[in-house]
């Protein structure tokens, strides 16, 4: 495998992603209340979109109940492969700690 | 829970029609219509308390105009990611018109109004032109009152602000078009054809191909003039960057020639 194929996952996607395989599906607007800041609301569908480009999470317009009114909103889930890279790239970092450490 | 029971009004329903005049689909589908969502699901929750339906639409809008910001950065354009898509195509955003509405935000505080007024007559301008054109094609092009009139009017806007630059800055392009109209005339140059099996042009200078010809150094000697005109204080360095411009470019001709298997190409301007 080429160095260009290597999934990378940034900070922001990390955390995202560490999100959604703790507490299961959520919406945009729950991610970024409970990254504690981390995330803001105007850029993290950007995050989310790249996420979804890479494979990591699918996503899916939220049923509305009969009468609602409104633009639906979207929920997003991790797929397997977002929680295999997510496994993966955990322990590279553990790793890589541990390697400096000693 | 919600004082809001129609679709009409529901907020965002502009801000929504002006998303899909500028983003595509992509954009719209994962970025803007989630972002109305929440303003649109958060003034709903925020019900008949204003100072929370206020505070939820504050949220909302400020986060519409950062994705209207960072989308046309950050959303791939397109699989090749051409120049053109960037700068005219929908895909990830018109970023002329992002870039027209930063730039008016950053020069109103030091030109205020002037800037309004500087983007309502062209506006005016493109108006008037875009009808011309519809009426009348094949008019008499540059020659036409409807092209040059207004052109003459924002110029008379401007000269109690800039004075007498705008007055050389008018003779030196009338001088300029004709000299080098006249040389066209006589030496009609050949456009540059790009060869449709090299990749698409990615956004580096270094690989824009440039014609040496008379017109392009009328072009680089004209920018000086107009430079010097403008900032005489900076004419030292303009005169030090021609000098060393000049040396770096001897330079860099006498160790290709000397250091690549290819013969250099002759300077079209000295070649002619």
């Amino acid at each position: 495998m080429g160095a260009e194929q290597i999934p990378t996952l940034p900070p922001k996607e990390r955390l995202i992603l560490d999100l959604l395989v703790s507490q299961g599906p959520l919406f945009g607007l729950q991610l970024v209340a409970m990254s504690g800041g981390d995330l803001k609301r105007g850029t993290v569908y950007v995050t989310l979109g790249r996420l979804e480009s890479k494979g990591f999470v699918v996503s899916e317009q939220e049923t509305m109940p009969a009468g609602a009114i409104g633009l639906p909103r979207r929920i997003y889930r991790p797929t397997p492969l977002g929680e295999r890279v997510l496994r993966a790239w955990n322990l590279v970092v553990r790793e890589l700690v541990l390697e400096v450490q000693s | 829970m919600t004082g809001l029971t129609s679709h009409s009004h529901m907020p965002g329903r502009v801000l929504l029609k002006l998303a899909k005049a500028i983003f595509n689909q992509q954009a719209l589908e994962t970025v803007v219509i989630p972002v109305l969502a929440d303003l649109q699901r958060e003034v709903q929750e925020a019900g008949d308390n204003r100072t929370m339906g206020l505070s939820a639409r504050l949220r909302g809008y400020f986060a519409f105009w950062r994705v209207v910001m960072a989308v046309p950065f950050m959303i791939p354009t397109s699989p090749h990611g051409s120049i053109r898509s960037i700068l005219l195509g929908k895909s990830g955003g018109n970023l002329l018109v992002v870039l027209g509405v930063a730039l008016l935000a950053a020069i109103s505080p030091v030109f205020g109004w002037f800037a309004f007024a500087v983007i309502a007559a062209g506006s005016l301008v493109a108006i008037g032109l875009r009808r011309w054109n519809d009426r009348h094609s094949g008019g008499r092009g540059a020659a036409d009152p409807i092209i040059w009139a207004p052109a003459l009017v924002l110029f008379a806007a401007i000269t109690p602000l800039f004075a007498w630059f705008v007055a050389a800055v008018i003779v030196s392009g009338v001088l300029m078009a004709i000299v080098l109209r006249r040389w066209n005339t006589r030496h009609p140059s050949e456009l540059v054809v790009t060869p449709s099996t090299l990749p698409d042009a990615r956004i580096n200078l270094s690989s824009i191909p440039v014609a040496g010809d008379i017109g392009g150094l009328m072009f680089v000697v004209g920018s000086f003039v107009v430079v010097l005109l403008g900032l005489p204080d900076v004419r030292w360095f303009v005169l030090g960057s021609i000098v060393s411009g000049a040396v770096l470019a001897c330079g860099l001709f006498m160790w290709r020639s000397t250091h690549t298997s290819d013969p250099p190409r002759a300077l079209s301007i000295l070649g002619r």
